[in-house]
């Protein structure tokens, strides 16, 4: 029985952000779009299992944070993004990101220990609510909570920020700003 | 001074003590053997008999221990030994700040980390996943027919 269009539409709308999921699990963007694409083939063969009405974003989420898992532990040695295709696919926005080079915030994220770094990713970039999270990562609320609070630490840690100035513009572009402020 | 004596009643000792005794003497708590425990306990200097007599006359003693007490005489100071410094407890270790990230550093972060993420989001749909839907309901729609 092919899918309704309303399933169909649902999942093509949540690829990107389980794009961007797999990516920052992975760190490899081959890896990801098999990611990806192996979490469809499952959501479409065990639809019947989905339960209309609920989110289907996070049932994604969830079997192909699964499907990482069980991966990640085959290739538990491998470095991630040994070489660089990730941050080839990305491109810099230094007038975003401020001091913060793109570069090392995405080798501060990479540090970030697994469990860390999803659940930082799930509720501050994915969108996810912390229920929604903890519902993903199969884990009480609590614990997501203390992940993305260690995760975002050890993020400001890495990336020695001490303070919201850090991410604005750097110490040369704020002292023209500031010069143009007296005249 | 009252609760250190306290603690030097001989009956608090006893069980200690007891376990030197014969059995054929007098009952457990009979008056033989509260005698007996005196004598026994004669030997134990280094019990904590020591540090009550230290404190009524030499202040030696005290010092031997780490300068648990007080010195009692005029002349006690010069004896006093070496105690450690005193900087080791006004030293003031600045606390490890953990989990206290301001407001605005966690949200400016949470911008960062989704402005990192944006040039994925915005690729949208890879055409092999559209593909692979279509090629899913193809198969389903030949099945079923």
């Amino acid at each position: 029985m092919p899918l309704e269009p309303s399933v169909r539409e649902a999942m093509l709308s949540a690829v990107p952000s389980l794009r961007a999921f797999a990516i920052s699990l992975s760190g490899n963007v081959d890896r990801a779009d098999d990611l990806v694409q192996e979490t469809l083939l499952r959501a479409m063969a065990n639809i019947d299992s989905f339960q209309p009405g609920t989110n289907m974003s996070a049932w994604l989420f969830t079997i192909l944070r699964n499907l990482f898992r069980s991966e990640y532990r085959k290739r538990r040695r491998e470095v991630e993004d040994a070489d660089g295709s990730y941050a080839d696919t990305l491109t810099s926005h230094p007038e975003q990101h401020g001091r913060i080079e793109f570069e090392e915030f995405r080798k501060a994220l990479a540090q970030l220990p697994p469990d860390q770094r999803e659940a930082l990713i799930l509720v501050g970039a994915s969108g996810f609510s912390y229920e929604e999270a903890a519902g993903i990562c199969d884990c009480a609320v609590g614990t997501i909570k203390s992940r993305v609070n260690r995760a975002r630490t050890r993020l400001s840690e890495l990336l020695a920020i001490d303070g919201a100035d850090d991410f604005g513009p750097d110490q040369s572009t704020r002292a023209v700003l500031s010069a143009g402020g007296r005249r | 001074m009252a609760p250190q004596k306290k603690f030097r009643r001989p009956g608090n000792d006893f069980p200690k003590a007891a376990l030197y005794f014969d059995e054929h003497r007098e009952g457990p708590y009979g008056r033989a053997m509260g005698k007996e425990i005196m004598k026994e306990q004669k030997p134990l200097t280094s019990g904590p008999g020591d540090q009550v007599q230290g404190r009524a006359g030499s202040t030696e003693d005290n010092g031997a221990r780490g300068g648990g007490g007080r010195p009692q005489g005029s002349g006690s100071v010069e004896q006093m030994p070496v105690r450690p410094s005193p900087t080791m407890h006004n030293e003031i270790h600045p606390r490890k700040r953990r989990g206290r990230l301001g407001r605005d550093v966690q949200s400016k972060l949470g911008k960062t980390l989704q402005a990192y993420f944006d040039d994925v989001v915005k690729e949208g749909v890879p055409e092999r996943f559209r593909l692979l839907l279509q090629q899913f309901d193809d198969r389903q729609d030949k099945g079923s027919s």
